[in-house]
């Protein structure tokens, strides 16, 4: 039971804590340059968890029989493996979302995220926290892009996943489309989420000084 | 820690590494040995459903076409392409074309019996949103079907750009144009009378096609092929070829377009000029071509007599004058048509300019016949006589460092002339000290001025440091020169 709660607090520090790119600026290189659309920040987003999952399960595999001095190379060319294996797959199997992400897939190879959890997470951590870990980062990461690419979408065109939810023509920001759009829809949405976690903060600490207070009284 | 464990470590190390590379390119292989062929099929797909398809509607049959090579830019194969009864409909291949933001690749309809287009379709393209992108609409390919690729393919002529997008537009329309003449021409039908070279359509806006000419020999300069420009009911509008002179900073390459009737260019443009840039740059522009437009071939082309030369830019100005002129006669005489060339038509050789940089202006300045001597300091003969000595001053002006030229005649120790050649001052104040206005009253100034901005030299409203620093410049050269000369 204890093993199941580690598990679920590492899956928590991807998910919500730790949530890349908005509050680890990790990864920014496709979050800016894919997230035009919600789908295609979905797709991304996807894409990293697989490679995430995969180095995981490859890396708790074999990391007792890497040397310490060759673990970098060797879990590069681990990464570069299964990205390339996901690009091809991609490719093959679903073209249209290819057409869009094929510039950006092989940036998953330099994606600071996935050799960072290797080097903490899946090389130190226990089969199971460290799975929950690669799906933690992988869906943090994939709700992130989602929803910044949902915002943009709206702001540059109006539409959702390509459904429309505003008049045509209610709004038109081309910068939306551009990467400062990105930076600034990210910086909404990281100061949106600061300002919940603060007015919680608040209440927990009104609630601690009011229960304190009463047994004053 | 003893030597064969040390051994052993770095051998473990190699073999981790090999094992790891090893299996890689083993899992590589195999997935794309597994999707390759996938891959490849959905290209193929996406051509036939969404480029040759809507291209040849009725097109059944595609055989390939056994090409010796592929044209730059076709990615092959070339499919001949039938009805469901074996007739021909046409040539429909893939190619790509550097647009704006990356290749667009298109596929491409060529009907090789009347060598026109069928219809071109964009299939994958990186253009700006909303600007470029455009291009993948049918309103705008529509104009390729059923055009003659004998066309010149010209953005404002006969076909449409989209607007703001020069660069997408021309992709899908050069592309589409040259791929087509050049798959065309590698199964063994050349298009003729293609291509227009660059230029001449601007000369003859009415061109239509083009027919080269046979000549025995080129004449000095001249690139050939040599062109009669016709309009479109056939008319002949004139002789066209592209020629090179030789510029002050290197060849100046030139459309010319001559009328062998009347013996007069019908106009020139510059292609390619490798000119000091806002000194001799200027011969591009049409404001300075403008004035060789229907000039007879018999007029002397002498700056200053019936051609205006560009300030301190004399060695460019004449490589147009003379090259236009002299390759116009040459061309017409070569074609058999008599120029009659007047008395004073050659003009005097220019002197060659010996060393400075800055020949041109110097040049500008004295006046035309001298020789210089290369050195810190020019010395400008005419003969044996010294006339002026040139030097370049750089002084802080307001914007940044400013590169002034003076002349100075070392014997009256005064100013003949001073230039801007280089300065960073605000546009349309500061960099009016290159107006010959401000300029001219520096002339015949000497060591006993002041040089000074409101006392004995008229500033420029609201650009009195630029003013003052070109004012410095002179006096420091007029300072420099006569310490050096004060014996002469």
């Amino acid at each position: 039971m204890a093993n199941f709660k580690d598990s679920w607090n590492q899956f928590g520090e991807g998910m919500w804590r730790q949530t890349p790119p908005l509050f680890t600026a990790l990864g920014l290189c496709p979050s800016l340059a894919v997230t035009t659309a919600a789908i295609n920040g979905l797709v991304m987003g996807l894409s990293t968890t697989a490679v995430l999952l995969g180095t995981a399960l490859v890396t708790l595999a074999i990391r007792n029989i890497v040397p310490r001095e060759v673990r970098i190379p060797v879990y590069t060319v681990v990464i570069a493996t299964l990205v390339t294996v996901v690009d091809l797959l991609l490719s093959g199997l679903v073209p249209d979302v290819h057409a869009v992400l094929g510039l950006f897939i092989p940036l998953i190879v330099v994606n600071c995220i996935i050799l960072g959890r290797v080097e903490v997470a899946f090389t130190r951590l226990n089969v199971s926290s460290s799975i929950a870990d690669a799906l933690g980062y992988g869906l943090g990461f994939t709700w992130a892009l989602t929803v910044i690419g949902a915002i943009r979408e709206i702001f540059a065109g109006g539409t959702v996943f390509g459904f429309r939810v505003l008049a045509e023509g209610a709004t038109a920001w081309q910068i939306f489309r551009t990467p400062p759009g990105a930076f600034f829809t990210m910086g909404l949405i990281v100061a949106f989420i600061q300002m919940l976690r603060m007015r919680a903060a608040k209440g927990r600490s009104r609630e601690t000084a009011r229960k304190e207070t009463v047994q004053a009284a | 820690m003893s030597v064969p464990q040390a051994k052993n470590q770095s051998l473990r190390l190699i073999v981790t590494l090999a094992v790891t590379c090893v299996l890689a390119g083993g899992i590589l292989a195999a997935v794309y040995g597994w999707m390759n062929p996938l891959i490849e099929a959905q290209r193929l797909a996406a051509a036939l459903s969404q480029g040759f398809g809507p291209i040849f509607p009725d097109g059944e049959n595609y055989k390939e076409l056994e090409l010796a090579a592929l044209p730059q830019g076709v990615e092959g194969p070339v499919y001949e392409i039938a009805d469901g009864s074996g007739n021909v409909l046409g040539i429909g291949f893939v190619g790509a074309s550097q647009g704006f933001g990356g290749p667009v690749r298109m596929a491409i309809g060529v009907d090789p019996k009347t060598q026109t287009l069928v219809g071109v379709r964009v299939l994958e393209h990186t253009e700006t949103p909303g600007l470029g992108s455009p291009i993948e609409e049918l309103s705008f390919l529509q104009q390729l079907e059923g055009k003659s690729l004998s066309d010149p393919f010209r953005i404002g002529n006969d076909v449409q750009g989209l607007t703001g997008a020069t660069v997408s537009s021309r992709a899908v329309f050069d592309g589409a144009s040259t791929m087509a003449r050049a798959v065309l021409a590698e199964i063994g039908l050349e298009v003729a009378g293609a291509d227009m070279p660059a230029g001449l359509d601007e000369i003859f806006p009415n061109a239509a096609a083009v027919t080269e000419l046979a000549v025995t020999a080129l004449p000095d300069g001249v690139e050939g092929p040599v062109y009669e420009v016709t309009d479109g009911s056939g008319k002949v509008l004139g002789i066209g070829f592209i020629g090179s002179s030789a510029g002050f900073g290197g060849p100046v390459r030139m459309a010319i377009g001559v009328d062998p009737n009347t013996q007069t260019l019908v106009g020139v443009r510059v292609l390619e000029h490798s000119e000091t840039p806002g000194l001799g740059s200027p011969i591009e522009e049409l404001s300075f071509l403008e004035q060789l437009e229907d000039k007879a071939l018999s007029d002397p082309f002498q700056i200053g007599v019936d051609v205006q030369g560009l300030t301190a830019a004399t060695v460019s100005s004449k490589a147009v004058f003379d090259g236009a002129s002299k390759m116009g006669r040459a061309v017409l005489a070569e074609l058999g048509y008599e120029v009659k060339v007047a008395e004073a038509a050659e003009p005097a050789a220019a002197p060659a300019p010996a060393g400075p940089e800055y020949a041109d202006a110097i040049f500008e300045i004295v006046g035309g016949d001298a020789s210089l001597t290369a050195a810190d300091l020019w010395e400008v003969r005419q003969g044996d006589d010294l006339i002026g000595v040139a030097t370049v001053v750089t002084v802080q002006g307001y914007g940044g460092p400013m590169d002034v030229l003076a002349v100075v005649d070392p014997k009256a120790q005064s100013l003949v002339g001073v230039r801007v050649l280089k300065e960073k001052e605000t546009p349309g104040l500061g960099s009016r000290v290159k107006e010959p206005g401000f300029l001219g009253q520096f002339v015949g100034k000497t060591l006993t001025d002041s040089f000074k901005v409101g006392d004995d030299v008229d500033g420029i409203t609201m650009a009195t440091i630029s003013a003052q620093a070109v004012s410095d410049a002179a006096k420091q050269a007029i300072e420099l020169i006569a310490q050096l000369y004060a014996g002469s």
